[in-house]
Parts: C-alpha cells; sequence; structure tokens
C-alpha cells in the first residue's frame, strides 16, 4: 500500500500544494495536515513544505516551532521517521532543534530566485538513498534567507557524520561550505532550501525533483 | 511588583545585515561620510509581573535566549529593567 505522507500548513506556508501533488505523482497518498493538529499516528512521513510560516514573524520558523503539531513532528522524527523540511521548513527544522545551524540573510544582500545546480554529496539520507555522490541535480531555490551558517564543530561534525546532503556548485547565498541541504546524525530528518516540489515536470523546466520524492517515498515504506 | 524589561538583540559579527547595508548607503547618500557602519537589530519591551527585580530579570534572559534571539545568529541584551506603574 502506498505511504500516507503528511503535509503540514502552518499560517502562512504557500507550497503544500504543490508538494501534495508532487507526492502523489510518485504514487504516495499526501494529506495536508493543519499546524494546529497532533495526530500524525497515520502518517509514515512528514514533509515541513516552503512559505512563511507565522508570516516569518521574529525570525523564520521562530514561532512556527511552537505550533501544535511541531511536538507530533518531534516525536516522528526521533521515532526514525523520514521528515523533509524544504526552504522555510528547513528554517523550522533549525528553530526546532531537530538540525543544527541557522539559515541567516543571503550574503549578496539579495532575495535569490533562479534554477540551482547541486551536486549529491552522500545516499545516506532518507532523499539521497536513490542517487549517487557525485550526482548533480538543478533546482529552483527561492529565499531570502537560505545562507547557511553553523559554527565549525558543528560544521566539523556534519562532515565527520556524513550529514551534508546536498551543496550548491555555483554557491549563490553565501553558505558554509556551499551547503544547500542536510540531515541529522541519522539521515532521517533533512532539512533542503532547494524546491524539489517545483521541478517534477518537464514543462517546467525539468523532474530532478522526482528523484528527492521518490527517496522520501521509498523510506516511508519502511 | 510589575517591571517592564527592554530587551536588545543585535546580529552577531559577520552576520548578513542587509537592512543595515542598505541604511549605510542612504546614510552616505545624506552626506554623512564619518559613518562607518550601520547594525540593525530588534529591541523588545516586556511588561511582567514579578516577585522582585532578580526575579524579573531572569524570567526575561530566559525569554530572550529561548525566544527573542537565535544563539547561531544572535546577541541579546537585557537593556532596562525598571519597576514600572503601569505594567
Amino acid at each position: 500500500m502506498a505511504p500516507s505522507i503528511g503535509v503540514v500548513v502552518f499560517p502562512g506556508t504557500n507550497c503544500e500544494h504543490d508538494v501534495v501533488r508532487a507526492l502523489g505523482l510518485l504514487g504516495a497518498k499526501a494529506k495536508l495536515i493543519w499546524h494546529g493538529d497532533t495526530d500524525l499516528e497515520d502518517c509514515s512521513a512528514i514533509v515541513l513544505p516552503g512559505g512563511f510560516a507565522h508570516g516569518d514573524y521574529l525570525r523564520p520558523g521562530a514561532i512556527a516551532r511552537f505550533s501544535n503539531v511541531m511536538s507530533s513532528v518531534v516525536k516522528l522524527a526521533k521515532s526514525g521517521r523520514p521528515v523533509l523540511g524544504i526552504c522555510n521548513g528547513f528554517q523550522v527544522l533549525t528553530e526546532a532543534g531537530l538540525l543544527p545551524g541557522a539559515l541567516q540573510k543571503n550574503s549578496g544582500l539579495r532575495f535569490i530566485c533562479s534554477q540551482s545546480l547541486l551536486s549529491v554529496v552522500t545516499s545516506r539520507s532518507v532523499v539521497t538513498s536513490a542517487m549517487q555522490p557525485g550526482q548533480m541535480i538543478s533546482l529552483p531555490i527561492n529565499h531570502f534567507e537560505g545562507n547557511y551558517t553553523c559554527d565549525e564543530a558543528t560544521h566539523k561534525a556534519l562532515l565527520d557524520n556524513d550529514q551534508v546532503v546536498l551543496r550548491y556548485v555555483d554557491n549563490p547565498n553565501g553558505s558554509v561550505d556551499s551547503i544547500a541541504a542536510i540531515s541529522n546524525e541519522a539521515g532521517n530528518v533533512v532539512g533542503m532550501m532547494p524546491h524539489p516540489e517545483r521541478a517534477v515536470e518537464e514543462l517546467v523546466g525539468g523532474i530532478d525533483g522526482r528523484s528527492i520524492f521518490a527517496g522520501l517515498i521509498e523510506s516511508a515504506y519502511v | 511588583m510589575k517591571y517592564e524589561a527592554v530587551v536588545e538583540v543585535l546580529l552577531k559579527d559577520g552576520v548578513s545585515d542587509p537592512e543595515g547595508v542598505a541604511i549605510m548607503d542612504a546614510v552616505i547618500s545624506l552626506g554623512y561620510g564619518s559613518v562607518q557602519r550601520v547594525a540593525t537589530g530588534k529591541l523588545f519591551r516586556l511588561h511582567l509581573q514579578a516577585e522582585d527585580e532578580n526575579a524579573a530579570a531572569d524570567v526575561v534572559s530566559q525569554i530572550a535566549e529561548q525566544l527573542l534571539s537565535n544563539p547561531v545568529l544572535e546577541d541579546f541584551r537585557v537593556r532596562d529593567l525598571l519597576a514600572s506603574a503601569s505594567a
């Protein structure tokens, strides 16, 4: 049976329908979960989509972290289930402490909306399990606060534990070590700034996003 | 006792501050060439009740640390803590 994947909607989230469509396209049963809900019992995996959760008030993700649903997301993540945060979802995961570091404003001082070439760093994460390290994929990015930042000790830990998932080929936002996506130590929680849900149809510029969701769905079966 | 606290949150050195850079450019356009840098930040005013000043300071620091600032990017400072009649 197709795995059921929950797509969390905070007030201000705006990429949820694209994610639901992408997951459906690849054979998963996706459903929207309102941020006030706490019941994730029948979810095999969770996606926190992009947007501006709670208006990005205070800092992106800072308020979303306190939404009711997040305690269930944390529990699900700790149980080893796949959790993917995309763009604003990545920011929520760092604020919630599920991923280390933070996303600061782009170093070029501009909002960036462009296609981005990425290199897959590891196949250990739940979204890159079907890809090879060194493989190149192209996904759109669309952010103002996408400049991944962490201290040296955290960066070393990310490298030592194989937690860097994707790197920008042409670091567009000043991220430490060109990091575009990281995972937690176990590899089941992934945060990425690029938008795979916007790259699932040739018509809109490519289908490299499909392999990200295919990986997520595959790991949701286990 | 009622207290009023002012918490200041500033970006750490080296953290990207596009608003500060844009304001700096405008300051130069205004003709103030002596200004070398503008840093932006946030200011929060909290009204609270506490047993005494120490208890109030503890609560405000905890809130600033856990919510008002992100330790990876920002530093905070409890700037003023005053007994308040209007809190």
